[in-house]
């Protein structure tokens, strides 16, 4: 593993066991993710971001498998890199790992919070579990976990049932719960979307702000380019299972080079110049089905530059654009073995 | 352009906590509180505001699938003007002919023991207005205008994506050639690239059939692409109304400015700088006093606290209902800086 960073995810694959059958959900993918940095997973539903978060956690239901690869995960510069793939599913080891070095905020605020238990002794719970600090200690830990997440009045929040507490509200406390125990890694998987446009840009400042002043690192999936543009700093774009471009924020979103994430990019609405507003340009037909994966590039048959007896037979290889920036598409493998066109 | 419909002054309150058995409510959830407005003939009305802002309450009551409590909506037909208030359940049913609905939800909308010919023609049969081959023909032709394959109409819903079941939710609202389409939250479910579809495609039917849309989102993006004007609303009130280009780019209402700030650019080198609300957003069963912004709104003065502002002109088609509109000077869409 190179120096400087936390987590590296090489050539995993998840498979979905369908009556006997293993589909494959994720193909083979490739990533790595430096001390401090954000990388964002992006994607159209079932393109497997969100499974891909999961496997990091070991948090992968049970019909769905890790078929092979590894996920090398070191919090600390100066121990071996632990294989996540390689501990048990529920053993002490991952447990040790859960909530602690590396944890996780989920979509749902509604949801993810016990409706039963208060607020404070469903945070303090993380940190009794991996800290053993005494229910004092327990109880002031919460509250300035609270305060350092924007929660009005700590004191009388660490009371509160969820049910008190608005969507925002709860998204921040979940925020507070998942860096309970000053996690190396923190895995945040759709943390917006359920919520209002002015209460995701809180949120979108609260993370910021962890990256900036505590040098998180995060994964950060989402489907919203626009979330994707104000948080990230690594982008890894992904289509039906597998990493079709990966680059730099500014890269990604300045030169694009793979034929879906040039389509993504063009169909989003933006605010530019609405008295001039043109067609949007849409991305023919949709994603297929995992059962109706097309051969070949997978995005072949709703690509417009798709080449006949290559993107349909083929599976595109890495090419590198700069040094940080890869593209899997045959119009950039063309490009290299072609230099002089 | 001709007014195509006129809001004035509806209220939808909904009684909660009832004193005793037969006893008087404990309150009102002021949903949509007194929202007044037109929509010209072939445009597009915009309705943003987050959610609890009472902007679905509003599309519904506007058809009267869910009757308001007060107020007045007046619908200009073949040159007359039909009172909808006061349309008896045969007269409301005729009007539906020219108004309906699409849902937010596709995999919800649709019903999945119908099929996808089941579904489109259903209101065809329910009304008479059609059968035999007639029926058919009417069936193919929608499916192929909104861009459905014709082979596939015996199958089930489930066989198909959520642009494709969009698809089929639009050409039933299509079908008995309506005017007026209110637009719930019609592409919020569905992924990027198939949201492009969907919007180019309501744009498209919208020239080809002469159609008039109240489009409601929370994805201010998306309003500002689809909408020719847009309305703002706040608590079950309308905060804002003003052309598009006008609202994003020079809003008069704080809130407004709060919402654009808000709005994450799809573009790294451009760092949105959210103005951020303080508190949080009050119940719409205990409005606050006078504006009901001005808890939140970092202009307030104390004349913000005891009086309303009406909603009133602040310059030429632009609509704010702000005491301070012409003292402020806020922030649009567009001061993020120069943009591609």
């Amino acid at each position: 593993m190179k120096s400087g960073v936390l987590l590296e995810v090489r050539d995993l694959h998840i498979t979905l066991d369908f009556d006997g059958d293993d589909i494959p959900v994720v193909q083979g993918i490739d990533f790595e993710l430096p001390a401090g940095k954000v990388l964002a997973l992006v994607g159209e539903s079932g393109c497997g971001k969100s499974i891909t978060a999961q496997a990091l956690l070991r948090l992968l239901s049970r019909e769905l498998r890790i078929s092979c690869g590894a996920i090398n995960f070191r919090p600390d510069e100066d121990q071996a890199p632990v294989d996540i793939v390689s501990l048990g599913k529920d053993g002490k080891e991952i447990r040790a790992i859960r909530g602690n070095q590396m944890s996780m905020i989920f979509q749902e605020p509604m949801s993810s919070f016990s409706p039963i238990h208060r607020i404070g002794d469903q945070i303090g719970e993380v940190i009794e579990l991996h800290l053993k600090l005494s229910k004092a200690e327990t109880r002031t830990r919460v509250i300035e976990l609270l305060g350092k997440v924007g929660i009005p009045d700590p004191e009388r929040a660490v009371d509160q049932y969820p049910h008190s507490f608005s969507g925002g509200m709860r998204q921040r406390a979940m925020i507070a719960k998942s860096l309970a125990c000053d996690p190396a890694v923190l895995i945040a998987d759709e943390p917006t979307t359920a919520l209002d446009v002015t209460i995701q840009a809180q949120i979108l400042e609260i993370m910021r702000n962890l990256k900036d002043e505590f040098g998180m690192s995060m994964i950060f999936i989402t489907h919203d380019l626009g979330v994707v543009a104000q948080i990230a700093d690594e982008v890894a774009i992904m289509y039906m299972g597998k990493i079709v471009e990966k680059g730099p924020v500014m890269e990604i979103f300045k030169s694009p080079q793979h034929p879906y994430t040039i389509a993504l990019l063009s169909a989003i609405p933006r605010l530019g110049k609405l008295s001039n507003r043109r067609k949007l340009t849409s991305i023919q037909g949709s994603v297929p089905s995992l059962f109706e994966r097309p051969a070949g590039c997978a995005f072949h048959p709703r690509c417009d530059s798709f080449i006949a007896t290559r993107c349909d037979t083929h599976i595109p290889a890495k090419s590198l654009t700069s040094a940080q920036h890869e593209v899997h598409c045959f119009l950039h493998e063309a490009v290299e073995a072609e230099p002089a066109a | 352009m001709s007014r195509l419909l006129r809001v004035s002054d509806v209220k939808v309150h909904f009684p909660i906590g009832k004193q005793g058995f037969f006893g008087r409510p404990a309150g009102y959830v002021k949903a949509v509180d007194g929202v007044s407005f037109d929509i010209e003939r072939g445009e597009t009305l915009g309705l943003v505001g987050e959610s609890g802002s009472g902007k679905t309450t509003l599309g519904r009551a506007i058809l009267r699938v869910l009757e308001p409590t007060a107020g007045e909506i007046t619908y200009e037909q073949d040159g007359n003007s039909v009172d909808i208030m006061a349309l008896d359940r045969r007269g409301l049913r005729n009007i539906w002919r020219n108004m309906q609905m699409i849902f937010q939800d596709p995999y919800a909308s649709l019903n999945p023991r119908m099929t996808v010919r089941d579904i489109i023609s259903e209101p065809l049969l329910a009304n008479r207005l059609a059968k035999g081959a007639d029926l058919d023909a009417q069936v193919i032709d929608m499916a192929k205008l909104c861009g459905l394959n014709t082979d596939h109409l015996s199958r089930f819903p489930h066989a198909f994506s959520g642009g494709q079941r969009q698809r089929i939710a639009i050409a039933r609202a299509l079908i008995l050639h309506p005017e007026f389409i209110v637009c719930d939250e019609a592409v919020s479910a569905l992924d990027v690239s198939i949201q492009a579809q969907i919007l180019n495609l309501l744009k498209d039917l919208q020239i080809e059939l002469k159609l008039t849309y109240l489009f409601i989102a929370h994805d201010l993006a998306v309003v500002a692409y689809a909408c020719d004007s847009v309305a703002v609303m706040y608590l079950g009130q309308i905060v804002e109304i003003a052309p598009t280009v006008k609202l994003y780019y020079s809003p008069q209402h704080p809130y407004t400015e709060a919402l654009m700030s808000a709005i994450p650019e799809a573009d790294p080198a451009q760092v949105m700088q959210p103005v951020f609300l303080t508190g949080e957003r009050p119940s719409p069963s205990k409005p606050p006093s006078g504006c009901r912004f001005h808890n939140r709104c970092q202009y307030a003065t104390d004349i913000c606290r005891s009086e309303m502002p009406p909603l009133r002109v602040i310059l030429e088609g632009h609509q704010a209902a702000c005491h301070h509109s012409e003292k402020l000077s806020l922030k649009g869409a567009l001061e993020h800086g120069a943009r591609d």
